[in-house]
């Protein structure tokens, strides 16, 4: 009992990560339409900004998080200008290559600027361990479930709640429109990218702890992201939540109680049967079929 | 039954509105059979499910003594009820001869084995020609080697009449051939339907240029908000109160101006 | 004006010609080389199989690397451990390739667009995790070694300059076949599939079947440029499949020019020696390697051929 406790809380942590990449992904493919298979590469690099930061410069953990998320910020801007302006309205397969080399470009100078060995970053709370109802668990893992959500939060209310927002959903719905009521469309584009960069940065600081920083880690964060906002619905915002909590449980629970070496595996098959019985997800409307 | 095609009393509607209700038509063989009606009469919706793109609500579709209600668009058109598209919808990376050879698709082996190594290669070899022929029948004989988006638009309608026709329909829908072509184009459609009809083509003519189908057609049934409301000869249906009624809402003075 | 099949006789003779030359190489290329244009040919195989799905039917498939490792390891396990013939176990690991993506396609190909490119990367991500944890039968990390080389009566084919010329023959073969499809019925078929699906339906063309053609095609060609790349490295292991080979296959068809089997030739070889030519570069190649294709995506997004195709004023070569 006291276990799957634990699990669960792992797992909902590690699932509330896959939530952040997940709606760093549905973020710029709504508003931008670019299917950004460089996502997982943004995760690692915001570990490594923090590795950085925390680690070789020292900085208290505090402002170390701030200047790395500073960075991402920064990247995200680059992003938009390097990557997005180019590839924007080409065909869906060439922007798929396309950011996949851009991912490929980042990993490898991520491995020439860290190196192949893996940082062990640490957490705010070390290993310390919270007692609840008996049960230990990591304060690390609770940290994570809060903040992640903290930022969901903080996300939904800027995107419904703000007049910016406001201008993104415009953008994201119809962006000629948007254009003509005189909305900046290339500074909403630049805003999404930077957002992007945040959450992805995020993600990263808060999985590295549970980890290790390793230059590869991006591609198995993105692809459990993806099958996360398969399962929950391609452009939910409660649906990348409620996948990325699943994937990450499925993920501990199936790796404790099934198999560890077909965790994996698993999230993939119920990946597949979501995209074949109900392809809009758990809280999609009638977007599946669409190209 | 005289009948090439039977509807029996098709509905099609999306949500809660009803864009086809009930219509039911006996189109004659050999005859030129024209659908008309006002804007968002339902007219193209009515092919559409005639044809397999669309799935019906309601009612059945029997074309020579077979059940086509909701057959898929291939069968539909394998069984020889082949259609044409309102806005003209050809394949851009091909040529216009290749654009008229994917007509005859049904026509031939499917199988890979039977591409790569024959069989099906002396049969599309007799279709080529056969091709080639139609299309200058048509007017395009010079244009066959062409990438179809070379040619102007009115051309391009005649390719898709063309890979309809390669396809040996038995009936043929042609939704609104004549729009946007100019007046002399449009008397050449007229010149290709006469004589399809003079081959014996059953043809199925949904049109809003009321000049040509007033001269062409044998038969015209008149739609109106999804509903049939009026059918006869051309001389009957520009008669018809209801008819006049329809088209006056819509700022038709006349039915046939 | 744009005239097609016309200027197509003086492509198929150029393509014959390029072959007849490809066959002497063997006298000029050194050991190494030799090794790496086996590679690229064995490639070529593999991406002119993509073109069916994706070139001509628009099929965004990020599987192709799955269905090259099942090729592999099918007549891995054959040659191995069953103990046939690779002459008997390259057909079966072909025709089988066929039949999983049959049962893969059939469900999947219902979907489009990124929805596609995401269940075709979930078949590959899960080939490779089957592949890495199915330890008795298909090695795990281990893979499976000891693979038999090819060998005719008297001519054991056991070095790379006499496997070159299996990898030649079987891709002048794979390429005439798929020029055959493409210019017939099926071909035409696909392509318009892509252009139009509702148009094509109406023309009397099956979709589902032609798309399953489509991506059984890509299938077939896969397995047999895993196969072939089974016997020539006599050794299979998984990473030589994973996701980031499909990613490639499909770079090799848009750089050297999607819907044109030349082109499809053209970027395997292409990409297959870039880090060869910049191995200078060290671990930094990735980086040029990345950036040169995001370069050529941007600025020549019909690929490389497009390039030689305006110099002769045409639309299109081996289209």
């Amino acid at each position: 009992m006291q276990q799957l406790v634990q699990l669960i809380v792992s797992g909902v942590a590690v699932g509330a990560v896959y939530a952040l990449v997940g709606l760093a992904f549905i973020m710029v493919n709504e508003a931008t339409g670019v299917v950004n298979f460089a996502t997982g590469q943004m995760v690692a690099i915001g570990c490594f900004l923090a590795v950085s930061t925390s680690l070789q410069l020292g900085l208290p953990l505090g402002p170390a998080y701030l200047l790395a998320l500073a960075g991402m910020v920064f990247f995200g801007v680059a992003f938009y200008a390097v990557v997005f302006r180019p590839l924007q309205d080409r065909p869906v397969v060439t922007v798929i290559i396309g950011t996949v080399m851009i991912g490929i470009v980042i990993q490898n100078a991520a491995l020439l600027t860290w190196g192949s060995v893996p940082f062990r970053p640490r957490s705010p709370f070390g290993r310390q361990v919270v007692d609840v109802f008996g049960a230990a668990l990591s304060a690390h893992a609770l940290f994570v479930i809060v903040v992640a959500f903290l930022m969901i939060a903080l996300l939904y209310f800027f995107i419904y709640g703000t007049a910016i927002g406001a201008r993104m959903r415009a953008v994201a719905q119809d962006r000629d429109a948007a254009r003509l009521m005189g909305i900046g469309v290339d500074r909403m584009f630049v805003l999404t990218w930077i957002i992007a960069g945040l959450l992805t940065g995020a993600a990263g600081i808060l999985v590295g702890p549970m980890w290790f920083a390793d230059v590869n880690m991006g591609d198995p964060i993105a692809l459990k992201a993806f099958a996360a906002i398969i399962i929950g619905g391609f452009s939910s915002v409660p649906g990348a939540i409620v996948g990325g909590v699943l994937v990450g449980l499925a993920e501990m629970l199936g790796a404790a109680y099934i198999s560890s070496a077909y965790k994996d595996g698993l999230v993939f098959l119920v990946m597949i049967l979501f995209l074949l019985v109900r392809p809009q997800g758990i809280f999609g409307e009638r977007i599946g079929q669409r190209a | 039954m005289n009948a090439i095609l039977a509807v029996d009393g098709l509905s099609k509607s999306f949500g809660g509105v009803h864009a086809v209700r009930e219509v039911s038509l006996a189109v004659p063989r050999g005859r030129i059979f024209s659908v008309i009606g006002p804007n968002g009469a339902g007219k193209t919706t009515l092919i559409n499910v005639l044809t397999g793109i669309l799935a019906s609500s309601g009612g059945r579709v029997h074309f020579e003594d077979r059940d086509l209600t909701d057959a898929p668009a291939h069968v539909v058109a394998s069984a020889g009820m082949v259609r044409t598209f309102q806005n003209g919808r050809l394949f851009q990376r091909l040529s216009v001869l290749e654009n008229v050879l994917v007509g005859a698709h049904h026509l031939l082996p499917q199988s890979i084995w039977s591409a790569i190594v024959g069989a099906a290669r002396s049969k599309l070899d007799e279709i080529r020609t056969e091709a080639r022929q139609l299309l200058a029948d048509l007017g395009l004989a010079d244009d066959a080697d062409r990438l179809v988006g070379a040619l102007p638009y009115g051309r391009q309608r005649m390719v898709e009449i063309a890979r309809a026709l390669v396809s040996r329909p038995k009936l043929l829908l042609l939704d609104e051939p004549a729009a946007g072509l100019n007046s002399g184009e449009v008397e050449r459609l007229r010149g290709v339907l006469e004589t399809l009809r003079a081959q014996g083509l059953t043809l199925l003519l949904v049109e809003h240029n009321m000049g040509l189908v007033m001269r062409v057609a044998d038969r015209i049934a008149v739609i109106s908000f999804g509903e049939k409301i009026a059918e006869g000869t051309p001389a009957e249906v520009r008669a018809d109160a209801r008819v006049l009624e329809a088209y006056l809402g819509h700022g038709y003075r006349h039915a046939d101006d | 004006m744009m005239r097609l099949p016309v200027a197509l006789p003086m492509a198929v003779i150029a393509s014959c010609a390029v072959f007849a030359l490809a066959l002497l190489l063997p006298a000029v290329v050194s050991g190494y080389g030799i090794r790496i244009l086996n590679l690229a040919l064995i490639s070529a195989i593999a991406v002119i199989g993509l073109n069916f799905a994706f070139g001509y039917a628009g099929l965004i498939t990020l599987a192709q690397a799955g269905f090259v490792g099942c090729g592999a390891y099918i007549t891995a396990i054959l040659s191995t451990m069953v103990g046939l013939s690779p002459w008997l176990s390259i057909p079966i690991a072909v025709v089988g390739t066929g039949v999983i993506s049959l049962a893969i396609g059939l469900p999947i190909l219902r979907l489009k667009g990124h929805y596609l490119a995401l269940a075709t990367l979930g078949f590959n991500v899960s080939f490779v995790i089957v592949a890495t944890n199915w330890k008795s039968v298909m090695g795990g990390t281990d893979g499976i070694s000891s693979i038999p080389p090819l060998a005719l009566p008297g001519w054991p084919i056991a070095n790379d300059h006499r496997y070159y010329y299996v990898v030649w023959f079987a891709l002048a073969l794979t390429s005439w076949c798929a020029w055959r499809i493409r210019v017939s019925h099926l071909g035409l078929a696909m392509i318009a599939v892509r252009d139009d699906e509702i148009a094509t339906g109406a023309a009397s063309v099956g979709v589902t079947r032609i798309k399953l053609q489509a991506f059984a095609l890509s299938a077939i060609y896969a397995g047999l440029a895993g196969a072939l790349f089974a016997h020539m490295a006599n050794f299979v292991a998984p990473d030589d499949f994973a996701l980031s080979h499909s990613i490639v296959y499909l770079a090799m068809l848009i750089i050297g020019g999607e819907g044109s089997i030349a082109g499809s030739i053209t970027g395997s070889v292409i990409v297959t020696f870039m880090p060869e030519l910049m191995r200078d570069l060290g671990t930094a190649y990735l980086i040029v390697f990345g950036g040169l294709m995001l370069v050529i995506l941007i600025f020549l997004p019909k690929g490389l051929l497009s390039l030689v195709n305006l110099r002769l004023g045409r639309a299109g070569t081996l289209r």
